[in-house]
């Protein structure tokens, strides 16, 4: 398992990258519907990494109890 | 780059009605997380929310306001992969654009003076949503550094991209045309205002953790309850003003509604805020036996936050739908910070600001019907393109805002510590950094079960 910063830091690049992804999507593809699957890649994407930064702060919170 | 939205002398005198109106919103928001908070903590909250309106206001004004920029004005903006991306207002600093005198022949200053106006009124409010996520240990030194930071990078931000003729309200004309995506749609600020301020109290909460108290050795969750409900009850009828006058200054600003819709906004938002608060009154009546009067108010704001983002753009059922959601997510969501996630945010801000204000921009994107662009023109594209034009702001605000808005946080904490020291967070926010608390002639109880 990783320690509660890289997992922060994880957490902050699946954002990102996420975000990149839906901008890609709008600049690359030309159709609603590709545009789309790929707008709804990008946010699941950015849930993850919304994940993985709440769980750093969760298990950091567990580990001080 | 659109010309602002011309107002007639009834809008204008509507406008400037609307906006004296606004800081209504402010104070019912201040009465609120106060009453949310502890007693010995509650002359703080209240001093930290005027420093942050006043902190807020000079801030923006002469620093946030070049960023943010006006429509028709000047902007900065780069060609790259076939798409013009306007990112950031270019205007004069300290408020040199701004010429008073002028006000009255030259309508373009004025627009832009009654755009500062709102502006100036809605970085406060926003700057206001992390205070009730860091009620009774957030020092007010780094509330106040935390303030100017926002109001002078992270919301002008935003702000030029939804409502000054940014990358985000060009969606159509930079990818395809309205067929293929519409541009991001937010009328009242739900986005820049709620969702911001919300994503904001979530890395303020992150960073302070836990008041004292609140969770046992095994990470349960203990109840330490407001101290005043009926300021926070009536704080939400208070907000309701505000948040009228707010959504209908930026509506008509912005997107161009007429005077004459206005009342549109009216019913709209007090229909979305009744069935906030009725959702969150059943959901707990569900689920505890008994409706929670702090969950219900929650509900409340959360039907305001999530109406502001159409405002008279949907049907009044569409609304009255919008804010039954917010309220019933806002009540779960609540729960699951605190008891799962070990999120402690007193005033519920972060499920009431970012949680609803997110599924507020989504439902425009359902129920939008006759959406206007930011030039006042309408937008003549189908349901799936709103919904993705929705989705790309929201994929931006929680991808590209949370982290930028984290590692802002994180980097101040670092010079600056947020948290107030042990002793501080045992005697109050009050005594520890006033000196004197906000009721001296009530008993105030301690915390007799806490180890010091």
């Amino acid at each position: 398992m990783p320690s509660g910063d890289s997992l922060k830091f994880i957490g902050c690049m699946l954002l990102l990258s996420g975000w990149i992804i839906v901008l890609a999507s709008l600049v690359m593809l030309s159709t609603l519907s590709q545009r789309a699957a790929f707008v709804a890649a990008g946010i699941a994407l950015e849930v993850l990494g919304l994940v993985f930064l709440t769980r750093s702060y969760t298990a950091a919170e567990r580990g001080t109890k | 780059m659109n010309p602002p939205n011309t107002l007639s002398p009834t809008d204008l005198v509507l406008c400037i009605l609307c906006l004296l109106l606004s800081p209504f919103a402010a104070a019912g928001l201040a009465l609120i997380q106060q009453g949310l908070g502890r007693s010995r903590s509650a002359a703080h909250t209240m001093l930290a929310t005027l420093c942050v309106l006043g902190i807020s206001a000079i801030v923006f004004v002469l620093v946030g306001s070049a960023w943010t920029g006006f429509q028709g004005g000047d902007s900065q903006s780069f060609h790259a992969l076939g798409a013009q991306w306007d990112w950031l207002g270019r205007e004069a600093l300290f408020a040199q654009s701004l010429h008073f005198e002028s006000l009255g022949t030259n309508p373009a200053q004025l627009h832009a003076a009654l755009e500062t106006c709102l502006h100036m009124f809605a970085v406060g409010l926003a700057a206001m949503i992390p205070l009730s996520a860091g009620t009774d240990r957030w020092r007010l030194a780094p509330i106040c550094m935390a303030t100017a930071l926002y109001s002078a990078f992270t919301y002008p931000f935003f702000a030029h991209w939804v409502w000054a003729g940014g990358w985000l309200s060009r969606l159509d004309a930079n990818f395809g045309g309205a067929a293929q995506i519409a541009p991001f749609f937010d009328a009242g600020g739900a986005s820049l205002i709620h969702v911001v301020g919300g994503l904001m109290a979530l890395s303020v909460a992150w960073i302070l953790r836990p008041r004292r108290g609140k969770y046992t050795e095994d990470a349960m969750a203990t109840a330490i309850p407001g101290h005043n409900i009926v300021l926070v009850l009536f704080g939400c009828i208070v907000a309701l003003v505000g948040w009228i006058a707010l959504d209908s200054a930026a509506s008509m600003l912005f997107y161009g509604v007429p005077a004459a819709q206005i009342v549109g906004v009216i019913i709209n938002a007090a229909l979305s805020a009744g069935a906030g608060c009725l959702a969150a009154f059943l959901t707990t009546q569900i689920r505890y036996r008994k409706p929670d009067a702090s969950l219900s108010a929650n509900g409340w704001i959360a039907g305001l936050v999530a109406g502001s983002a159409a405002c008279a753009f949907v049907s009044p059922l569409a609304a009255i739908f919008t804010g039954a959601v917010a309220g019933v997510l806002t009540a779960y969501m609540v729960e699951m910070f605190e008891l799962h996630l070990l999120v402690d945010d007193p005033g519920g801000a972060i499920s009431v600001h970012a949680g609803a204000g997110l599924w507020g921009l989504f439902a425009v994107g359902i129920f939008g019907r006759h959406l206007a662009s930011t030039a006042g023109t309408p937008v003549n594209a189908g349901i799936g393109a709103h919904l993705l034009a929705q989705c790309v702001g929201i994929a931006t605000l929680l991808g590209l805002m949370l982290p930028f808005i984290h590692i802002c946080n994180l980097f101040l904490d670092h010079f600056l510590p947020y948290r107030v020291d042990r002793d501080g967070d045992w005697q109050g926010m009050d005594i520890r950094e006033l000196g004197a608390g906000a009721y001296p002639e009530f008993v105030i109880h301690a915390d007799e079960f806490i180890p010091r």
